[in-house]
C-alpha cells in the first residue's frame, strides 16, 4: 500500500500445515504422524522521511498450534549524510522455532536405556513408560508443565558504509545479539534401571557479539573488462552466560588428558561450540565482457573452534576438544563462446577446496577436492 | 656475587647432611618419622554396569544394587553382581566399608547409608592441592539438605539428601546431553571421613571401563576409576603421614 510518495505499507499473512513422519516421533510406532499448522501476520512500513533519513519498522506475529505465539517487532534506520557515506542502526527482536525433534521425538536408547521425549509426546510418553513400571520416579509434575516457546532473541546493530575512492567501499557492522530461552535437555523422570527419561525446556541463555568488516575494491580498468575484490573478516564472541558467571566465580576447572586438574579463567573461554572467533574471507573475480571470460577464486578461513566436551566442564579447553584452524580455497573459470547469431556455449571449469583439506571425521561437511566442468547452451 | 651465593648454599647443603645424620642417629628415640602418604588407584570398579539385556525391548538390565569399597584395603567388600540377599546383608554390616557405587550414585558408610561413621563432602579444589582435610563441612547420607533443586518450568523440585549430591553438574559429574558421556568434573575433590573415622581424600577419574583417554561414551559405562590418599593416623593431614 503505498500512501504517498513517502509511506509504504506491506501486509501479509498465510497458514502452513506440516505432517512428518518416522519412527522415532509419535508416543508410539502406531500413532498417526505429528501434524502442526501455523499461520502468521506481519506488517511492515517504510518511512522515506527525507533524501537524507530513512526509517523501516515491522512486527510480525507468529502462532503455532505446538509452541507458545511469538510477536516480532523491527525498527530500522537508514541515514546518508553525504553521497557514498551510509550508517545504519536497528533494533530487531526475533524467534528460532523449537525443531522438529524437539517438539515430536520418542526416543529410546537401547544400550544406554534412556529415553528422550519432545514436549509434544512428553506426557504420553511417561505415561505409556510408568504403565510399564519402568519409572522409578517423576522429578515433577508434569501436568503443569508450559508449551515450549520458541527461541528468543534481542539484536542490536550499528553499521556503516564508506565510499572512499569510487573503486573502494569500506563496511563495517558491529552486533549484539541477546538470545533467551535457549532449548536445552533436562531430566525429568528417573527409570528404574537408573538412567533418565529427558526432555526439552528453555533454558539458556547466550549471547554473540562481534565486528564484521566488508572491503569491496571494484577497479574498471576500460569499458568492459574489470576486477572485483571483496575481503571479508569477522570477530565473533559467542558466550553462555551461565558459564561466564562460573568462570568468574572460579569454580571452573579443566582435566588435561594427562590427567591435570586446573582453574580456568574468563580469558579461557574460547566461546560456544561450532563457532570460530575469527574468520576471514576472500573473493577476487575478472570479468572480460569483449572476451566472454570470467576468472574467480575465493577462499575462506576459521580460527579453531571447540566442538565436544570431554572434561565435564561444558566448555572446549584441552587440545582435543578443538577443530584446528582451516582454510579452503577454489577458483572457477568461465567463458562464454558465441557459436552463430543468438546461440552461445558457456563452458566451465572450477575447482572446489583446490588443497584438498578435510577432517573426515571432525568436519564431515568438508568435502575434498572437487573439480568440475560444465557446458551450457543459450539460445 | 654467584660466587658468594654458591659458597652459601654449599654450607647450606653441608649443615643439611649433618642434620639428616642426627635425625638418623634420633630415630630410635620418640621423635617419628614424617612419610609422605601414597595416592591409592582403584581401578574399574563396577558400578552396578549391565548384567544383561531385556529379550523383549533390547535395553540394558541391571541389578540395580550398590558396590560397596573398603578404602583401608584399597579392595571391593561387596559387588553389585552379589545378588544374594543374606550375604549382601552379611557383608554390607559394620564398618567393612566406607563407600559405595551404584550408577552415578556415590553413597557412604553412614547416615541412612550404613551403620559406620562415614560422613563426606565436596571440595572444589583439585585433588593435588587438598593438602588438609577441612575440620568441619561433612555430612551423613540423608542429612543434606544443599543440594541444588532441580529447576523445573514448573517451579524447583528438592534435590536428594545424599552427602554427594545427584544429578549432572550438582556432585562429581557432568552429563553431556549431546554425546551421552558421563565425565568427572574436573576441580572437584571428594574429602570423607571413613565408616571408622579417617580422613581420605578422594578424585574420579573415569566413569568407563578402561580409562579411556580420550573418555569414550562407547565403552561399557559404570565402573569407576578413582584414586585416593587415606591418612590412618588419626590426623586430617592428607600430605605426610608420621607412620605410627
Amino acid at each position: 500500500m503505498l500512501w504517498d510518495t513517502r509511506h509504504l505499507t506491506n501486509l501479509g499473512g498465510g497458514v502452513i500445515g506440516e505432517r512428518i513422519g518416522g519412527t522415532r516421533y509419535g508416543a508410539t510406532g502406531t500413532d498417526p504422524s505429528p501434524e502442526s499448522t501455523q499461520a502468521y501476520l506481519f506488517a511492515q512500513h517504510e518511512w522515506l522521511a527525507s533524501s537524507k533519513i530513512h526509517f523501516n519498522t515491522s512486527l510480525r506475529f507468529d502462532n503455532h498450534s505446538d509452541y507458545a505465539a511469538r510477536f516480532t517487532p523491527k525498527f530500522a534506520v537508514l541515514v546518508s549524510p553525504s553521497s557514498g557515506v551510509r550508517l545504519r542502526a536497528s533494533v530487531g527482536s526475533g524467534f528460532k522455532a523449537p525443531a522438529f525433534r524437539q517438539l515430536y521425538l520418542a526416543f529410546t536408547n537401547p544400550a544406554g536405556g534412556y529415553s528422550v521425549f519432545g514436549s509434544v509426546p512428553m506426557n504420553e510418553g511417561i505415561t505409556r513408560l510408568e504403565a510399564e513400571g519402568q519409572i522409578e520416579q517423576r522429578l515433577f509434575d508434569l501436568s503443569r508443565l508450559d508449551p515450549l516457546k520458541a527461541e528468543s532473541s534481542v539484536a542490536f546493530n550499528l553499521g556503516g558504509s564508506v565510499d572512499p575512492f569510487p573503486w573502494l567501499t569500506v563496511q563495517v557492522n558491529v552486533f549484539h545479539n541477546n538470545v533467551q530461552d535457549l532449548i536445552e535437555t533436562q531430566p525429568v523422570a528417573q527409570k528404574t534401571n537408573g538412567s533418565f527419561v529427558y526432555g526439552y525446556f528453555n533454558l539458556a541463555q547466550i549471547y554473540t557479539r562481534g565486528v564484521e568488516f566488508e572491503a569491496r575494491i571494484n577497479p574498471q580498468f576500460e569499458k568492459r573488462s574489470s576486477v572485483d575484490i571483496i575481503l571479508g573478516y569477522q570477530f565473533l564472541q559467542a558466550r553462555n552466560r551461565e558459564i561466564i558467571a562460573a568462570l568468574k566465580e572460579g569454580t571452573v576447572f579443566g582435566r588435561l588428558p594427562n590427567g591435570r586438574d586446573y582453574r580456568l579463567g574468563l580469558g579461557d573461554y574460547t566461546g560456544m561450540f561450532g563457532r570460530s572467533p575469527h574468520s576471514a574471507s576472500v573473493r577476487a573475480a575478472y570479468i572480460n565482457l569483449a572476451i566472454g571470460l570470467t576468472a574467480s577464486i575465493q577462499g575462506r578461513w576459521r580460527s579453531r573452534y571447540g566442538y565436544r566436551d570431554l572434561d565435564g566442564n561444558n566448555l572446549a579447553n584441552r587440545p582435543d576438544e578443538f577443530v584446528p584452524a582451516y582454510a579452503v580455497f577454489g577458483a572457477a573459470v568461465t567463458k562464454t563462446v558465441s557459436v552463430v547469431r543468438a546461440f552461445e556455449a558457456v563452458v566451465q571449469l572450477g575447482l572446489d577446496n583446490a588443497f584438498d583439506h578435510t577432517y573426515p571425521t571432525l568436519v564431515p561437511s568438508l568435502s575434498g577436492r572437487r573439480g568440475y566442468v560444465s557446458l551450457q547452451f543459450n539460445f | 656475587m654467584k660466587g658468594t651465593s654458591a659458597i652459601s648454599r654449599y654450607t647450606g647443603l653441608i649443615a643439611l647432611a649433618f642434620l639428616v645424620v642426627i635425625g638418623a642417629c634420633d630415630s630410635t628415640s620418640t621423635e617419628p618419622e614424617t612419610i609422605p602418604l601414597e595416592t591409592q588407584m582403584a581401578e574399574d570398579i563396577p558400578a552396578d554396569p549391565a548384567s544383561g539385556r531385556d529379550p523383549t525391548t533390547g535395553r540394558a538390565i541391571s541389578n540395580n544394587l550398590f558396590t560397596l569399597y573398603d578404602l583401608d584395603k584399597n579392595q571391593i567388600v561387596l559387588s553389585s553382581s552379589v545378588t544374594d540377599a543374606g550375604q549382601r546383608r552379611t557383608d554390607s554390616t559394620g564398618t567393612v566399608w566406607d563407600i559405595g557405587f551404584r550408577g552415578t550414585t556415590v553413597i557412604f558408610n553412614g547416615g541412612d547409608s550404613g551403620s559406620g561413621e562415614a560422613r563426606a563432602q565436596i571440595l572444589t579444589q583439585p585433588f593435588d592441592e587438598v593438602v588438609e582435610a577441612p575440620a568441619d563441612g561433612y555430612i551423613a547420607d540423608g542429612e543434606n539438605t544443599t543440594c541444588p533443586q532441580v529447576q523445573t518450568p514448573v517451579g524447583p523440585v528438592p534435590g536428594s539428601k545424599l552427602a554427594i549430591c545427584t544429578g549432572s553438574d550438582n556432585g562429581w559429574y557432568n552429563y553431556n546431553s549431546e554425546s551421552g558421556l558421563i565425565s568427572p568434573i574436573p576441580g572437584r575433590t571428594i574429602v570423607l571421613k571413613t565408616a571408622t573415622g579417617h580422613y581420605a581424600a578422594l578424585r574420579i577419574l573415569s566413569y568407563y571401563k578402561g580409562n579411556p583417554n580420550p573418555p569414550d561414551a562407547n565403552a561399557p559405562s559404570r565402573y569407576y576409576t578413582f584414586e585416593f590418599v587415606l591418612q590412618t593416623d588419626g590426623s586430617s593431614d592428607l600430605r605426610n603421614t608420621t607412620g605410627s
